[in-house]
């Protein structure tokens, strides 16, 4: 239980700490207008919809395509270290578990012939 | 006719509970007093209260005092140890639920009472709207005082319940009050549209009439 | 004093379980133990869907026109949301059947996936007021999808705490389903009430859909891993729970076999 929880914690803060170095970065970077000044239905913050530029966006988009981390390779190797970490670890809570069941099975069985079968208690 | 003779019993009893110890109803009404005046204290500006605030204050105080009274709502079963005795009537549970249901939203109503032109008084506001604002009222007290008595009903035997019954009960009771505090401020404002949200606390109402009884008889049988 | 030795063969708690013959239980320990295939190939898939998932996304993925870098954080995002409402969802449903027919698998599911979904929910909680600041300029706004996940949120944690709180009973399974239960028509009616309040939370599925080829297969590698991923740690946490039910099972039988030789 306690490694499950471990796990659980490690995997948040893995999650976590995936989501704020790109923020960080970004920092640098020219801030876009923030768009909640303008929540009209040609909403800029429409994520992912790059390919319709808004005649609101009429800047220089070439400073967007040189937006780079630096050490951006390692970063991204860390990340995929990290998950491959928190899923390593949850992959041997799931075998300890199997011994523990191994355990349980053994003393059930114990306890039957203690018991004798004697009892409607399951 | 045999749940509204049990129903009738129980809550005969509660009330003559209540009238012969007057001190829950007179510690609830002054903490609900209190309440107002403390956030009198917190939205003071320039001397005076601001009367933006006066859904916001009241409906909060509702909830608050709500939570006080929940929280006693058992209690004269749970100090006799009367609970399994009262739960398993001929009509099962559904009396038990209905009784104390009322006897929540009797609590709360004296409260509103109170409260109302106390907020309206401490925030130099007038009374305009006065249907739609007891309507909100009304729909919001039996909503609260129904999910507020499963929830009660549910953490009688469970450790720190002080703190998880606020914490269980104002997030569902959530759309009641954004409804409520939105109706009464354009109550307040003599203005248009309140329907569609008096609509939604309808729904809740009657989803949670029907609910909460069910889940009640469900989590605690034996 | 020396420390007990917990093995498989020796009880350190009751002697006359210690006692107890031997001849059938030294195959018991032999028994090969039963390695969850399956699991651990769910584990591997979420696995790889992740890293692949990451890496579209560092180096496949272009940066978006206005909001640039930071919309990164939106496949993650996005993918720890759908988790987390699977996850609620289903273990309101579970909790449901749970109490209309008790079974104890239904209640070991429905606890695991609400504690998985409530990590999914941290991490949204998290990373979604991060975003909000580069795209909104603010970390938090009183808007229909935020406010939901924040109540719901509450609600799932306070349904867990209950579990914890209330003693290890019957009633305390009960009461938490009842309150699971409840939760769904309340996380609804939360959902209508907070999108009349007003909003300004993009509609990315609904609207126009992303129209960049290598972003919708960023987006929908990063939702397969998070979700399998989900899956494998609920899985994780429902043998855990399972095998906790068969601790309690145990216990009772021998608590019931000494109860009946006092009385003999």
């Amino acid at each position: 239980m306690s490694h499950l929880r471990a796990a659980l914690l490690r995997l948040t803060a893995a999650t976590l700490l995936s989501f704020g170095p790109v923020c960080a970065a970004e920092a640098s970077a020219p801030a876009a207008p923030p768009a909640a000044a303008a929540p009209t239905s040609a909403n800029p913050t429409a994520a992912g919809a790059s390919a319709p530029v808004s005649t609101s966006a009429k800047r220089d988009l070439s400073r967007y395509k040189e937006e780079r981390v630096p050490g951006g390779t390692f970063m991204l190797a860390a990340y995929m270290v990290m998950w491959a970490l928190v899923a390593g670890f949850v992959g041997r809570t799931l075998l300890r578990q199997a011994k523990v069941e191994a355990e349980l099975t053994d003393l059930s069985e114990r306890v039957d012939v203690l018991t004798g079968h004697d009892g409607d208690a399951t | 006719m045999t749940v509204a003779r049990i129903t009738w019993l129980l809550l005969k009893k509660d009330l003559r509970i209540a009238a012969r110890s007057r001190e829950m109803l007179g510690f609830t009404l002054l903490f609900a007093v209190l309440c107002v005046i403390v956030f009198a204290f917190g939205f003071l500006q320039e001397g005076a209260a601001t009367a933006g605030y006066v859904p916001g204050v009241l409906w909060v105080t509702l909830l608050f005092s709500s939570s006080v009274s929940l929280l006693r709502l058992f209690a004269p079963e749970e100090e006799g140890g009367t609970l399994d005795l009262v739960s398993s009537t001929a009509a099962g549970t559904l009396p038990l639920f209905i009784s104390k249901a009322t006897m929540q939203l009797l609590f709360t109503g004296l409260v509103t009472v109170v409260v109302l032109p106390l907020v309206l008084l401490f925030f130099n506001t007038e009374l305009k709207g006065f249907g739609q604002t007891a309507a909100a009222l009304g729909l919001g007290l039996v909503g609260m005082a129904t999910v507020g008595t499963l929830c009660s009903a549910l953490l009688v035997h469970v450790r720190l319940r002080e703190v998880l019954l606020p914490l269980v009960l104002y997030p569902t009771v959530a759309p009641l009050l954004i409804s409520g505090v939105k109706v009464t401020s354009i109550a307040l404002a003599e203005g248009e549209g309140t329907g569609d949200w008096l609509t939604l606390m309808l729904i809740f109402d009657l989803l949670f009439v029907v609910a909460s009884p069910w889940l009640h008889g469900r989590a605690l049988q034996r | 004093m020396t420390t007990p030795t917990i093995s498989p063969t020796t009880s350190p708690e009751s002697p006359e379980l210690a006692a107890a013959p031997r001849a059938p239980v030294a195959m018991a320990t032999r028994v090969p133990v039963r390695t969850p295939a399956a699991l651990l190939v769910l584990l591997g898939v979420s696995l790889a869907l992740i890293e692949v998932a990451l890496w579209w996304i560092a180096a496949r993925t272009p940066s978006d026109i206005v909001l640039g870098l930071s919309q990164k954080i939106f496949y993650f995002h996005v993918g720890s949301a759908f988790a987390m409402l699977l996850c609620l969802t289903s273990a309101s449903f579970l909790s449901l059947a749970d109490l209309l027919r008790p079974d104890d698998r239904a209640d070991a599911l429905a606890q695991s996936l609400l504690e998985v979904g409530v990590i999914f929910a941290l991490c949204i909680l998290t990373s979604g007021p991060l975003w909000a600041r580069k795209a909104w300029g603010m970390y938090w706004t009183w808007e229909p999808r935020l406010t939901l996940t924040l109540l719901v949120t509450l609600l799932a944690v306070s349904v867990i705490a209950l579990r914890a709180m209330s003693a290890d009973s019957g009633t305390g399974r009960r009461v938490g389903a009842a309150m699971a239960v409840m939760g769904a028509p309340a996380s609804y009616l939360i959902h209508v009430a907070v999108k009349w309040w007003g909003g300004t939370h993009p509609q990315v599925i609904q609207g126009g859909g992303i129209q960049n080829a290598d972003m919708r297969i960023a987006f929908w590698l990063a939702v397969f891993g998070l979700l399998t991923f989900a899956a494998a740690l609920t899985a994780t946490r429902y043998r855990d729970l399972r095998l906790k039910q068969r601790g309690r099972a145990i216990r009772l039988n021998l608590s019931a076999h000494q109860l009946r030789q006092r009385r003999a």
